[in-house]
């Protein structure tokens, strides 16, 4: 992996972990409902679920990369207490705005890891 | 304590939690703010920048310096059990020195490194700066009893953890839940968010507090093997030189500038510090400390050695020699340094610090929505948990809560105040500063007893606000420095702390908004006063 700078690799830390918690948080009837109003379907709900789970892996691949296999854990348990709490504060106010800055997130994980690796 | 295991576990959650809160708040608060001990001291002390620039490139001058400190030394502690010399870096351009009295009482001066001569008040600013934080953190300015007390908390803080896991049934189901609005529902949900979300700070946090100190609370290996001596326990452990007990024969510690100079030359950094032990004695030995190099950690998470020189200070002879990057001792050493690293944020750089400071402050968010919720809960329906008394104690609860969350905020402010506002030529100057601050602290406890509790809550949260907001202001007048400024030398440390400072205004007067929404309408509020508890009439207290 080429080697990030710290403020990317933070940014980036943070933007998987905000975005896989919220996929893991959708995937649950009662906030999905918050967000859409209706419960997911079986499908969308796995397909939220794996999401979540490939963005937060990603996360701690990241973290590695970026700060090594020592410090690298420690920091990315941090990004995941970020991140939850972030989406927890978030979504009752500004449900569909935390939605939407998920997908956001996600997509700029997917493209800065991509560019990383690349 | 009848009733199931769950029920058990509740109630050693609720009162553990309750009694050992308060404390735990303040470790939590004043540790978060702690991480940034040094960004602190160094707006605290503004003539440093004036020092800095008389005292020119210090590293070169090290053996004269530590010459001067020596003779400075001999004069005030000829004979001590323990001297030790700070040299001038970036941060700080004072030469400190450090020495124990006859009544074993640690003394310390700042020297002007060129002269050698104690800096006249005036010319700095004697204060305790940022570690006044970190000493609250750990000992609240109490010694020994602080760290028992700060321990005992920490072990309460565990059961509270691992109690409080037992008892949330809804753990994975109400994983990201918050219902802002609903009074005690919220308070719950606040509470149950920040204490599961940040379960891993949580646990290894209070966890490697209680390591930090394992040789104090877990003292009967020591007493046991080594009959109480902790210096030959840690000089065995760290594979250090054996520890020289006294001999009682006197003897002249030999010129330090000449050994500083080797051992500068043999580890191949500049020296952070000199430390002589027994001086005048003839078992005295003198070490000195490279420098730590943060570059060089290389990603680690268990600190390697800045490098170090022991001598025989009254023959020179070379005791011992550790260069940097090395590392001694055995696993169980290694293991605890680690966390030891984990504890005090030694990884990381500024982001671990940050990170490190938003997860204090979620862990005092906990605490504290816990404390608020069991006075909230008490408030709608009353348990008479004390009998007759239990009007009193719920008042004296709602009093410790204030006190303890909106009282330490402003008497944390105000110690930034203090900073600015005693004059500089006050004699104990730093001790003034921190007497400050609890004088601050138990008025707002006052504060807390005689007004209404929804009152004292806002009234504290605007003195806190007012006194963060206008800081910049406060230093532009003392100082003539100011934000702006700051950042304009690309003095990120004073522009940060002021900065975060005022932003925590910005936060309090939110607090008030929100307090004063929430009294709008009573019923759903959770701090709206109610007759029961709220009005203390119940104590007697004017309303």
């Amino acid at each position: 992996m080429a080697p990030l700078s710290i403020a990317a690799a933070t940014a980036l830390g943070l933007a998987t972990s905000y975005a896989g918690m919220t996929g893991l948080c959708l995937a649950m009837d009662r906030h999905h409902d918050q967000v859409w109003g209706r419960d997911a379907t079986p499908l969308v709900r796995r397909l939220l679920r794996l999401a979540g789970i490939v963005l937060l892996a990603g996360g701690f691949l990241l973290c590695i990369g970026a700060w090594g296999g020592a410090i690298g854990p420690v920091v990315w348990v941090g990004f995941l207490s970020a991140g939850a709490l972030s989406l927890v504060l978030l979504l009752p106010y500004a449900p569909r705005f935390a939605g939407v800055l998920a997908a956001l997130a996600g997509a700029a994980s997917v493209v800065g890891g991509v560019l990383a690796l690349g | 304590m009848n009733g199931t295991f769950r029920q058990s576990m509740a109630w050693l959650h609720t009162w553990g939690g309750l009694w050992l809160g308060w404390v735990l708040y303040a470790i939590f608060f004043t540790g978060a703010i702690g991480v940034f001990d040094e960004a602190i001291t160094h707006w605290m002390n503004p003539e440093r920048r004036a020092l800095a620039a008389a005292s020119g490139d210090t590293v070169k001058q090290q053996p004269a310096i530590v010459d001067r400190a020596q003779a400075y030394l001999v004069k005030v502690a000829p004979k001590s059990h323990f001297w030790s010399i700070g040299l001038p870096d970036e941060e700080e351009p004072a030469l400190r020195v450090f020495w124990e009295d006859e009544k074993k009482n640690f003394q310390s001066a700042r020297l002007d490194p060129t002269t050698g001569q104690a800096i006249p008040p005036g010319l700095t600013r004697e204060t305790e700066g940022g570690h006044h934080f970190v000493h609250m953190h750990f000992e609240f300015h109490a010694g020994m009893a602080g760290i028992w007390i700060a321990g005992v908390a920490t072990i309460a803080m565990l059961v509270a953890l691992v109690s409080g896991i037992v008892t949330h049934r809804r753990i994975f189901k109400d994983f990201f839940t918050f219902r802002p609005k609903k009074g005690q529902r919220s308070w719950l949900d606040a509470h149950n968010a920040t204490g599961v979300l940040m379960l891993p700070f949580l646990l290894m946090i209070s966890y490697t507090g209680v390591i930090v100190f394992y040789a104090t609370y877990m003292p009967a290996g020591i007493a046991a093997r080594y009959k109480g001596n902790e210096d030959a326990y840690f000089a065995e452990v760290q594979k250090q030189t054996a520890h020289r007990d006294e001999t009682g024969i006197s003897a002249t510690v030999r010129p330090m500038g000449p050994l500083t100079a080797q051992a500068v030359e043999k580890i191949g950094r500049p020296a952070s510090f000199v430390v002589v032990e027994h001086p005048g004695d003839s078992s005295a030995s003198l070490r000195v400390f490279g420098r730590r190099d943060e570059a060089a950690q290389d990603g680690r998470l268990r600190p390697l050695s800045s490098g170090e020189m022991t001598f025989d200070a009254v023959t020179g002879e070379v005791l011992d020699v550790e260069m940097p990057l090395g590392s001694r001792g055995g696993p169980a050493q290694h293991v605890q340094q680690v966390m030891n690293a984990l504890h005090f944020v030694q990884f990381g750089g500024y982001l671990a610090k940050w990170l490190y400071f938003f997860c204090g402050l979620a862990g005092a968010a906990m605490l504290a929505t816990g404390m608020i919720l069991f006075t909230v809960k008490r408030r709608r329906k009353q348990e008479n948990e004390f009998g007759r008394a239990t009007q009193r104690v719920y008042r004296v609860i709602e009093a410790l809560n204030i006190a303890s969350v909106a009282g330490l905020a402003v008497a944390s402010i105000a110690f930034f105040w203090a900073n600015r506002l005693v004059p500089l030529a006050v004699e104990h100057r730093s001790t003034w500063e921190i007497a400050l601050f609890f004088a601050v602290w138990v008025a707002t406890l006052l504060h807390a007893f005689v007004r209404p509790v929804h009152k004292a809550w806002t009234e504290q949260l605007a003195a806190g606000a007012v006194l963060c907001l206008l800081l910049p202001v406060l230093n532009a007048f003392t100082t003539g420095d100011h934000l702006a400024l700051a950042i304009a030398r690309g003095d990120a440390l004073s522009a940060g702390v002021e900065a975060t400072i005022f932003a925590s205004g910005l936060l309090m007067l939110a607090a008030i908004a929100h307090l004063r929404r929430a009294a709008r309408q009573p019923g759903r509020s959770p701090k709206a006063p109610q007759p029961a508890v709220g009005r203390p009439a119940a104590t007697g207290a004017a309303s």
